[in-house]
Protein backbone atom coordinates (compact mmCIF):
# COMPACT_ATOMS: atom_id res chain seq x y z
CA UNK A 1 0.00 0.00 0.00
CA UNK A 2 0.77 3.57 -0.48
CA UNK A 3 0.08 6.06 1.93
CA UNK A 4 0.81 9.58 1.67
CA UNK A 5 -0.22 12.85 3.71
CA UNK A 6 -0.30 16.17 3.10
CA UNK A 7 2.74 15.82 0.78
CA UNK A 8 4.50 19.00 -0.40
CA UNK A 9 7.54 19.40 -2.89
CA UNK A 10 9.04 22.71 -3.48
CA UNK A 11 11.50 23.28 -5.68
CA UNK A 12 13.49 26.77 -5.97
CA UNK A 13 11.38 27.25 -9.20
CA UNK A 14 8.22 26.91 -6.92
CA UNK A 15 5.94 24.56 -5.20
CA UNK A 16 5.38 21.34 -7.50
CA UNK A 17 2.78 19.45 -5.43
CA UNK A 18 0.98 21.37 -2.57
CA UNK A 19 -1.06 19.44 0.72
CA UNK A 20 -1.79 16.12 -1.35
CA UNK A 21 -3.04 13.25 0.13
CA UNK A 22 -4.20 10.39 -1.01
CA UNK A 23 -3.92 6.16 0.18
CA UNK A 24 -3.64 3.61 -2.34
CA UNK A 25 -4.98 0.21 -0.93
CA UNK A 26 -2.62 -3.11 -1.47
CA UNK A 27 -2.72 -4.83 -5.10
CA UNK A 28 -4.87 -1.74 -6.35
CA UNK A 29 -3.88 0.50 -9.46
CA UNK A 30 -3.73 3.69 -8.94
CA UNK A 31 -3.81 6.31 -12.03
CA UNK A 32 -2.25 10.04 -11.45
CA UNK A 33 -3.34 12.08 -14.27
CA UNK A 34 -2.51 15.72 -15.02
CA UNK A 35 -0.75 17.71 -18.37
CA UNK A 36 2.79 17.96 -18.73
CA UNK A 37 4.43 19.99 -15.70
CA UNK A 38 1.92 19.53 -12.87
CA UNK A 39 4.52 17.19 -11.15
CA UNK A 40 3.34 13.80 -11.98
CA UNK A 41 7.51 12.49 -12.86
CA UNK A 42 8.33 14.50 -9.44
CA UNK A 43 5.76 12.78 -7.33
CA UNK A 44 6.70 9.49 -8.27
CA UNK A 45 10.57 10.07 -7.68
CA UNK A 46 9.94 11.71 -4.39
CA UNK A 47 8.21 8.17 -3.22
CA UNK A 48 11.83 6.67 -4.20
CA UNK A 49 13.50 8.93 -1.80
CA UNK A 50 14.87 11.11 -5.27
CA UNK A 51 13.56 14.33 -3.72
CA UNK A 52 13.95 14.21 -0.34
CA UNK A 53 13.10 17.67 0.40
CA UNK A 54 9.56 17.22 0.42
CA UNK A 55 7.34 17.68 3.72
CA UNK A 56 4.60 15.38 4.97
CA UNK A 57 4.62 12.12 5.53
CA UNK A 58 5.01 9.00 3.07
CA UNK A 59 4.20 5.40 4.00
CA UNK A 60 4.94 2.56 1.00
CA UNK A 61 3.85 -1.16 2.41
CA UNK A 62 4.59 0.05 5.94
CA UNK A 63 7.54 1.54 5.73
CA UNK A 64 7.76 5.42 6.49
CA UNK A 65 10.16 6.99 4.10
CA UNK A 66 13.50 8.55 5.30
CA UNK A 67 17.11 8.22 4.59
CA UNK A 68 16.86 5.42 7.42
CA UNK A 69 14.25 3.39 5.51
CA UNK A 70 14.89 4.27 1.67
CA UNK A 71 16.97 1.52 0.84
CA UNK A 72 14.65 -1.28 1.88
CA UNK A 73 11.62 0.77 -0.01
CA UNK A 74 13.99 0.47 -2.97
CA UNK A 75 14.15 -3.61 -2.48
CA UNK A 76 10.42 -3.39 -2.92
CA UNK A 77 10.04 -1.44 -6.12
CA UNK A 78 9.43 -1.76 -9.25
CA UNK A 79 10.40 1.75 -11.13
CA UNK A 80 10.04 2.40 -14.74
CA UNK A 81 11.05 5.28 -15.87
CA UNK A 82 10.53 7.63 -19.08
CA UNK A 83 12.48 6.77 -21.86
CA UNK A 84 15.16 3.76 -19.79
CA UNK A 85 15.76 2.57 -23.05
CA UNK A 86 18.77 5.47 -24.63
CA UNK A 87 21.03 4.25 -21.95
CA UNK A 88 21.32 0.63 -23.23
CA UNK A 89 23.36 -0.44 -26.53
CA UNK A 90 21.01 -3.74 -27.58
CA UNK A 91 17.83 -4.83 -26.29
CA UNK A 92 19.33 -7.51 -24.44
CA UNK A 93 20.99 -4.69 -21.85
CA UNK A 94 17.71 -2.43 -21.76
CA UNK A 95 15.90 -6.41 -20.80
CA UNK A 96 18.13 -8.27 -18.40
CA UNK A 97 19.50 -5.06 -16.40
CA UNK A 98 17.41 -5.35 -13.81
CA UNK A 99 17.91 -8.64 -13.20
CA UNK A 100 22.03 -8.40 -13.04
CA UNK A 101 21.19 -6.46 -9.50
CA UNK A 102 22.03 -8.83 -6.46
CA UNK A 103 18.56 -8.67 -5.32
CA UNK A 104 16.94 -9.69 -8.00
CA UNK A 105 19.18 -12.50 -9.66
CA UNK A 106 16.89 -15.40 -8.58
CA UNK A 107 14.42 -13.32 -10.42
CA UNK A 108 15.82 -14.15 -13.60
CA UNK A 109 13.12 -15.35 -16.24
CA UNK A 110 12.86 -18.29 -17.55
CA UNK A 111 12.32 -18.14 -21.77
CA UNK A 112 8.97 -19.48 -21.19
CA UNK A 113 8.14 -16.65 -19.00
CA UNK A 114 9.83 -14.19 -21.51
CA UNK A 115 7.85 -15.64 -24.23
CA UNK A 116 4.58 -15.36 -22.27
CA UNK A 117 5.22 -11.93 -21.49
CA UNK A 118 6.48 -11.00 -24.61
CA UNK A 119 3.23 -12.31 -26.55
CA UNK A 120 0.84 -10.55 -24.22
CA UNK A 121 2.50 -7.38 -25.05
CA UNK A 122 2.49 -8.08 -28.99
CA UNK A 123 6.53 -8.53 -29.27
CA UNK A 124 8.40 -10.95 -31.00
CA UNK A 125 11.22 -12.25 -28.66
CA UNK A 126 13.59 -11.99 -32.01
CA UNK A 127 13.89 -8.36 -30.79
CA UNK A 128 16.28 -9.16 -27.65
CA UNK A 129 18.68 -10.02 -30.72
CA UNK A 130 18.76 -6.32 -32.21
CA UNK A 131 20.54 -3.61 -30.71
CA UNK A 132 18.42 -0.01 -29.48
CA UNK A 133 18.52 1.64 -32.63
CA UNK A 134 17.06 -0.58 -34.66
CA UNK A 135 13.32 -1.00 -32.83
CA UNK A 136 10.68 1.37 -32.70
CA UNK A 137 9.69 3.50 -30.02
CA UNK A 138 6.91 2.18 -28.65
CA UNK A 139 8.41 -1.57 -28.97
CA UNK A 140 11.51 0.21 -26.92
CA UNK A 141 8.48 1.09 -24.49
CA UNK A 142 7.04 -2.64 -23.61
CA UNK A 143 10.44 -4.05 -23.85
CA UNK A 144 11.39 -1.98 -20.49
CA UNK A 145 7.29 -2.80 -19.61
CA UNK A 146 7.97 -6.30 -19.50
CA UNK A 147 11.38 -6.40 -17.56
CA UNK A 148 9.92 -4.40 -14.83
CA UNK A 149 6.49 -6.41 -14.72
CA UNK A 150 8.68 -9.99 -14.36
CA UNK A 151 10.48 -8.75 -11.44
CA UNK A 152 7.19 -9.23 -9.67
CA UNK A 153 7.75 -6.35 -7.09
CA UNK A 154 5.04 -5.51 -4.52
CA UNK A 155 4.68 -1.92 -5.68
CA UNK A 156 5.47 -0.67 -8.77
CA UNK A 157 5.88 3.11 -10.24
CA UNK A 158 5.25 3.52 -13.77
CA UNK A 159 5.71 6.54 -15.48
CA UNK A 160 3.87 7.14 -18.65
CA UNK A 161 4.57 3.10 -19.92
CA UNK A 162 2.22 3.85 -22.34
CA UNK A 163 3.00 7.01 -24.22
CA UNK A 164 4.68 5.81 -27.16
CA UNK A 165 2.40 2.75 -27.89
CA UNK A 166 -1.05 2.60 -30.42
CA UNK A 167 -4.53 2.58 -29.26
CA UNK A 168 -4.19 -1.44 -29.89
CA UNK A 169 -1.10 -2.07 -28.08
CA UNK A 170 -1.94 0.40 -25.60
CA UNK A 171 -4.63 -1.89 -24.59
CA UNK A 172 -2.34 -4.87 -24.22
CA UNK A 173 -0.44 -2.80 -22.12
CA UNK A 174 -2.89 -2.31 -19.82
CA UNK A 175 -4.31 -5.71 -19.76
CA UNK A 176 -0.51 -7.19 -19.05
CA UNK A 177 -0.06 -4.79 -16.31
CA UNK A 178 -3.10 -5.53 -15.05
CA UNK A 179 -2.42 -9.72 -15.04
CA UNK A 180 1.28 -9.43 -13.86
CA UNK A 181 0.69 -6.71 -11.35
CA UNK A 182 -2.46 -8.61 -9.69
CA UNK A 183 -0.09 -8.62 -6.78
CA UNK A 184 1.08 -5.36 -6.58
CA UNK A 185 0.15 -1.77 -5.56
CA UNK A 186 0.59 0.01 -8.16
CA UNK A 187 0.85 3.86 -9.10
CA UNK A 188 1.08 4.83 -12.71
CA UNK A 189 1.58 8.42 -13.79
CA UNK A 190 0.14 9.28 -17.33
CA UNK A 191 -1.77 11.88 -19.32
CA UNK A 192 -4.28 9.36 -21.70
CA UNK A 193 -7.57 8.68 -21.01
CA UNK A 194 -7.34 4.98 -21.55
CA UNK A 195 -6.06 4.13 -18.23
CA UNK A 196 -8.84 5.61 -16.41
CA UNK A 197 -11.05 2.83 -17.14
CA UNK A 198 -8.72 0.08 -15.34
CA UNK A 199 -8.26 1.91 -12.35
CA UNK A 200 -9.15 1.67 -9.04
CA UNK A 201 -8.38 4.50 -7.82
CA UNK A 202 -7.82 8.41 -9.90
CA UNK A 203 -5.73 10.88 -8.63
CA UNK A 204 -6.19 14.07 -10.81
CA UNK A 205 -3.29 16.82 -10.02
CA UNK A 206 -4.27 19.38 -12.62
CA UNK A 207 -7.29 20.15 -10.03
CA UNK B 1 78.36 10.32 -18.17
CA UNK B 2 75.86 12.45 -20.50
CA UNK B 3 77.04 15.25 -22.82
CA UNK B 4 75.74 18.05 -20.50
CA UNK B 5 73.61 20.77 -22.83
CA UNK B 6 75.40 24.19 -22.52
CA UNK B 7 73.73 27.51 -21.95
CA UNK B 8 73.90 28.87 -25.36
CA UNK B 9 71.89 24.81 -26.53
CA UNK B 10 69.36 26.51 -24.00
CA UNK B 11 68.93 29.14 -25.79
CA UNK B 12 68.37 27.67 -29.03
CA UNK B 13 65.88 25.30 -27.34
CA UNK B 14 64.00 28.20 -26.36
CA UNK B 15 64.18 29.72 -29.48
CA UNK B 16 62.68 27.09 -30.99
CA UNK B 17 59.88 28.13 -29.05
CA UNK B 18 59.34 31.50 -31.41
CA UNK B 19 57.76 29.14 -34.42
CA UNK B 20 54.54 27.96 -32.38
CA UNK B 21 54.27 31.58 -30.93
CA UNK B 22 53.98 32.59 -34.33
CA UNK B 23 51.87 30.16 -35.80
CA UNK B 24 49.60 31.31 -32.81
CA UNK B 25 49.77 34.27 -34.00
CA UNK B 26 49.46 34.10 -37.53
CA UNK B 27 45.96 32.43 -37.08
CA UNK B 28 45.12 34.54 -34.19
CA UNK B 29 45.37 31.55 -31.55
CA UNK B 30 44.56 32.75 -28.19
CA UNK B 31 47.68 30.64 -26.41
CA UNK B 32 50.48 32.89 -26.77
CA UNK B 33 49.77 33.88 -22.87
CA UNK B 34 49.24 30.45 -21.83
CA UNK B 35 52.79 28.62 -23.62
CA UNK B 36 54.74 31.79 -22.37
CA UNK B 37 53.60 31.65 -19.03
CA UNK B 38 53.66 27.59 -18.96
CA UNK B 39 57.47 27.57 -19.92
CA UNK B 40 58.40 30.47 -17.95
CA UNK B 41 56.93 28.52 -14.72
CA UNK B 42 58.42 25.05 -15.92
CA UNK B 43 61.88 26.38 -16.32
CA UNK B 44 61.50 28.07 -12.99
CA UNK B 45 59.99 24.79 -11.31
CA UNK B 46 62.84 22.18 -12.90
CA UNK B 47 65.82 24.68 -12.09
CA UNK B 48 64.30 24.51 -8.38
CA UNK B 49 63.67 21.12 -8.51
CA UNK B 50 67.49 20.61 -10.12
CA UNK B 51 68.97 22.03 -6.85
CA UNK B 52 66.36 20.61 -4.37
CA UNK B 53 67.35 17.15 -6.02
CA UNK B 54 70.92 17.58 -5.97
CA UNK B 55 70.87 18.09 -2.22
CA UNK B 56 68.29 15.46 -1.18
CA UNK B 57 70.58 12.51 -3.41
CA UNK B 58 73.54 13.99 -0.97
CA UNK B 59 71.38 13.51 1.94
CA UNK B 60 69.87 11.06 0.90
CA UNK B 61 67.79 11.09 3.98
CA UNK B 62 64.67 8.44 4.47
CA UNK B 63 62.06 10.66 6.10
CA UNK B 64 63.45 13.76 3.26
CA UNK B 65 62.60 11.19 0.97
CA UNK B 66 58.87 10.48 2.56
CA UNK B 67 58.20 13.66 2.89
CA UNK B 68 58.94 14.47 -0.55
CA UNK B 69 57.28 11.69 -1.81
CA UNK B 70 54.09 12.61 0.27
CA UNK B 71 54.73 16.49 -0.80
CA UNK B 72 54.36 15.03 -4.43
CA UNK B 73 51.08 13.06 -3.68
CA UNK B 74 50.06 16.06 -1.99
CA UNK B 75 50.22 18.47 -5.05
CA UNK B 76 49.03 15.61 -7.39
CA UNK B 77 45.85 15.12 -5.09
CA UNK B 78 45.04 19.30 -5.37
CA UNK B 79 46.23 19.30 -9.22
CA UNK B 80 43.19 16.57 -9.36
CA UNK B 81 40.59 18.52 -7.91
CA UNK B 82 41.96 21.75 -9.19
CA UNK B 83 41.22 20.77 -12.85
CA UNK B 84 38.17 17.73 -12.12
CA UNK B 85 36.13 21.18 -10.57
CA UNK B 86 35.19 19.19 -7.38
CA UNK B 87 35.04 20.29 -3.86
CA UNK B 88 37.93 19.68 -1.62
CA UNK B 89 36.46 19.52 1.58
CA UNK B 90 34.28 16.32 0.09
CA UNK B 91 37.39 14.99 -2.19
CA UNK B 92 41.02 16.65 -0.97
CA UNK B 93 41.10 12.98 1.46
CA UNK B 94 40.06 10.60 -0.60
CA UNK B 95 42.20 11.28 -4.09
CA UNK B 96 45.18 11.32 -1.72
CA UNK B 97 44.22 8.55 -0.03
CA UNK B 98 44.04 6.71 -3.42
CA UNK B 99 47.16 8.03 -4.77
CA UNK B 100 48.87 6.97 -1.07
CA UNK B 101 47.80 3.67 -1.61
CA UNK B 102 48.63 2.91 -5.11
CA UNK B 103 52.63 4.47 -4.90
CA UNK B 104 53.01 2.44 -1.64
CA UNK B 105 51.81 -1.18 -3.50
CA UNK B 106 53.47 0.26 -6.72
CA UNK B 107 57.03 1.02 -4.91
CA UNK B 108 56.77 -1.84 -2.95
CA UNK B 109 56.72 -4.05 -6.24
CA UNK B 110 59.09 -1.77 -7.95
CA UNK B 111 61.69 -0.91 -5.46
CA UNK B 112 61.35 -3.86 -2.95
CA UNK B 113 61.32 -6.48 -5.68
CA UNK B 114 61.79 -5.86 -9.36
CA UNK B 115 65.09 -3.77 -9.26
CA UNK B 116 68.19 -5.04 -6.92
CA UNK B 117 68.61 -1.88 -4.82
CA UNK B 118 70.23 -2.84 -1.32
CA UNK B 119 68.61 0.74 0.41
CA UNK B 120 64.85 0.55 -1.20
CA UNK B 121 64.58 4.67 -0.48
CA UNK B 122 67.80 5.33 -2.29
CA UNK B 123 66.78 8.93 -3.17
CA UNK B 124 68.16 8.48 -6.79
CA UNK B 125 65.70 5.58 -7.50
CA UNK B 126 62.71 6.02 -5.31
CA UNK B 127 61.83 9.92 -5.94
CA UNK B 128 62.32 9.61 -9.67
CA UNK B 129 60.45 6.34 -10.08
CA UNK B 130 57.67 7.56 -7.59
CA UNK B 131 57.27 11.45 -9.49
CA UNK B 132 56.96 9.38 -12.74
CA UNK B 133 54.26 6.94 -11.99
CA UNK B 134 52.54 10.08 -9.54
CA UNK B 135 53.21 12.35 -13.18
CA UNK B 136 51.39 9.45 -15.22
CA UNK B 137 48.85 8.47 -12.94
CA UNK B 138 47.30 11.92 -12.10
CA UNK B 139 46.14 12.74 -15.60
CA UNK B 140 44.56 9.24 -15.39
CA UNK B 141 42.81 10.09 -12.44
CA UNK B 142 41.46 13.20 -13.61
CA UNK B 143 39.98 12.02 -16.48
CA UNK B 144 38.44 8.91 -15.15
CA UNK B 145 36.71 11.39 -12.46
CA UNK B 146 35.58 14.10 -14.46
CA UNK B 147 33.75 10.73 -16.91
CA UNK B 148 32.38 9.94 -13.92
CA UNK B 149 31.08 12.74 -12.56
CA UNK B 150 29.84 14.01 -16.02
CA UNK B 151 27.90 10.96 -16.64
CA UNK B 152 26.53 10.76 -13.46
CA UNK B 153 25.16 14.25 -13.73
CA UNK B 154 24.18 13.04 -17.57
CA UNK B 155 22.46 10.34 -16.78
CA UNK B 156 21.16 9.90 -13.35
CA UNK B 157 17.64 8.58 -14.12
CA UNK B 158 19.81 5.60 -15.21
CA UNK B 159 21.51 5.48 -11.70
CA UNK B 160 18.08 5.86 -10.01
CA UNK B 161 16.52 3.32 -12.11
CA UNK B 162 19.35 0.85 -11.07
CA UNK B 163 18.88 2.20 -7.49
CA UNK B 164 15.21 1.91 -7.66
CA UNK B 165 14.67 -1.68 -8.95
CA UNK B 166 16.90 -3.16 -6.37
CA UNK B 167 20.46 -2.57 -6.59
CA UNK B 168 23.07 -1.35 -4.06
CA UNK B 169 24.72 1.99 -4.40
CA UNK B 170 27.60 0.09 -5.47
CA UNK B 171 26.14 -1.80 -8.07
CA UNK B 172 24.06 0.99 -9.21
CA UNK B 173 27.53 3.07 -9.97
CA UNK B 174 28.95 0.41 -11.69
CA UNK B 175 28.08 1.70 -15.33
CA UNK B 176 29.34 4.84 -14.28
CA UNK B 177 32.56 3.43 -13.37
CA UNK B 178 32.95 1.15 -16.25
CA UNK B 179 32.91 3.98 -18.36
CA UNK B 180 35.31 6.25 -16.68
CA UNK B 181 37.51 3.60 -16.90
CA UNK B 182 36.97 2.54 -20.62
CA UNK B 183 37.75 6.43 -20.99
CA UNK B 184 40.77 6.92 -18.81
CA UNK B 185 42.71 3.97 -19.55
CA UNK B 186 42.30 3.81 -23.24
CA UNK B 187 45.46 6.23 -24.35
CA UNK B 188 47.47 4.31 -22.37
CA UNK B 189 46.26 1.05 -23.38
CA UNK B 190 46.89 2.77 -27.00
CA UNK B 191 49.81 4.17 -26.94
CA UNK B 192 51.33 0.65 -24.62
CA UNK B 193 50.35 -0.97 -27.89
CA UNK B 194 52.78 0.85 -30.21
CA UNK B 195 55.83 1.71 -28.00
CA UNK B 196 59.05 1.34 -29.54
CA UNK B 197 57.40 1.84 -32.96
CA UNK B 198 56.39 5.06 -33.35
CA UNK B 199 58.55 6.41 -30.49
CA UNK B 200 61.07 5.41 -27.92
CA UNK B 201 59.35 6.31 -24.44
CA UNK B 202 61.51 9.51 -22.42
CA UNK B 203 62.54 7.36 -19.73
CA UNK B 204 64.24 4.80 -22.20
CA UNK B 205 65.78 7.85 -24.31
CA UNK B 206 66.94 9.45 -21.16
CA UNK B 207 68.93 5.92 -20.23
CA UNK B 208 69.89 5.70 -23.19
CA UNK B 209 71.25 9.25 -23.50
CA UNK B 210 72.45 8.68 -19.57
CA UNK B 211 74.83 5.95 -20.93
CA UNK B 212 72.80 2.61 -20.15
CA UNK B 213 73.14 -0.25 -22.27
CA UNK B 214 69.83 -0.90 -24.55
CA UNK B 215 68.63 -4.03 -22.83
CA UNK B 216 68.50 -1.73 -19.82
CA UNK B 217 67.31 1.07 -20.84
CA UNK B 218 64.42 -1.43 -22.37
CA UNK B 219 63.57 -3.27 -19.56
CA UNK B 220 63.33 -0.32 -17.07
CA UNK B 221 60.88 0.89 -19.48
CA UNK B 222 59.00 -2.41 -20.01
CA UNK B 223 58.89 -2.64 -15.91
CA UNK B 224 57.90 1.40 -16.11
CA UNK B 225 54.95 1.12 -18.31
CA UNK B 226 53.66 -1.68 -16.28
CA UNK B 227 53.86 -0.33 -13.08
CA UNK B 228 52.29 2.60 -14.44
CA UNK B 229 49.22 0.87 -16.59
CA UNK B 230 48.92 -1.17 -12.93
CA UNK B 231 48.68 2.22 -10.88
CA UNK B 232 46.35 4.39 -13.40
CA UNK B 233 44.01 1.26 -12.73
CA UNK B 234 44.46 1.26 -8.83
CA UNK B 235 44.23 4.67 -8.09
CA UNK B 236 41.34 5.26 -10.51
CA UNK B 237 39.45 2.16 -8.93
CA UNK B 238 40.10 3.79 -4.72
CA UNK B 239 39.67 7.08 -6.45
CA UNK B 240 36.34 6.13 -7.34
CA UNK B 241 35.31 4.22 -4.19
CA UNK B 242 36.83 6.60 -1.54
CA UNK B 243 35.42 9.52 -3.56
CA UNK B 244 31.93 7.86 -4.16
CA UNK B 245 31.74 6.66 -0.32
CA UNK B 246 31.20 10.50 0.45
CA UNK B 247 29.36 11.87 -2.92
CA UNK B 248 26.12 11.09 -1.92
CA UNK B 249 24.19 12.30 0.94
CA UNK B 250 21.84 9.73 2.87
CA UNK B 251 19.33 8.65 0.38
CA UNK B 252 22.16 7.79 -1.95
CA UNK B 253 21.68 11.32 -4.24
CA UNK B 254 24.49 12.48 -5.64
CA UNK B 255 25.95 15.82 -3.74
CA UNK B 256 26.59 19.19 -5.11
CA UNK B 257 30.44 18.07 -5.80
CA UNK B 258 31.32 20.09 -8.24
CA UNK B 259 32.14 24.02 -7.35
CA UNK B 260 30.99 25.62 -9.53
Amino acid sequence: MIDVKQLSINFSSGKIIDNLSFFVPKNKICVIKGQSGRGKTTLLKTLLGFVPNFSGKIIINDLELNDKNVSKIRKITGWLPQQTEIYFDTVKELFFAPFEVKTNKKLLPTNEQIQQIFASLNLSTQLLNKKITQISGGQKQRIALASILLLNKPVLLLDEPTSALDKDNELLAIRTIQKYAANSTVLIATHTSAWLDAADLIIDLDK
Amino acid sequence: MTKDITFAGLIIAYSLLLIPLLIFKLLKIKLIKDTIIAFLRMTVQLFLVGIYLKYIFELDNLWLNLAWALIMIGVAAGTVIRRTGLKARIFAFPIFLSILTSLVLIDIAFLGFMIDIKYKFEARYFIPISGMIIGNLMRADVMAINEFYKKLKQEVTLYQYLLANGSSLFEALLPFMRSSIVVAMNPLIASTAVTGLIALPGMMTGQLLGGSLPMTAIKYQIAIIITIFVAQVITIFLSLIFASRSSFDSWGNLKDVFTK
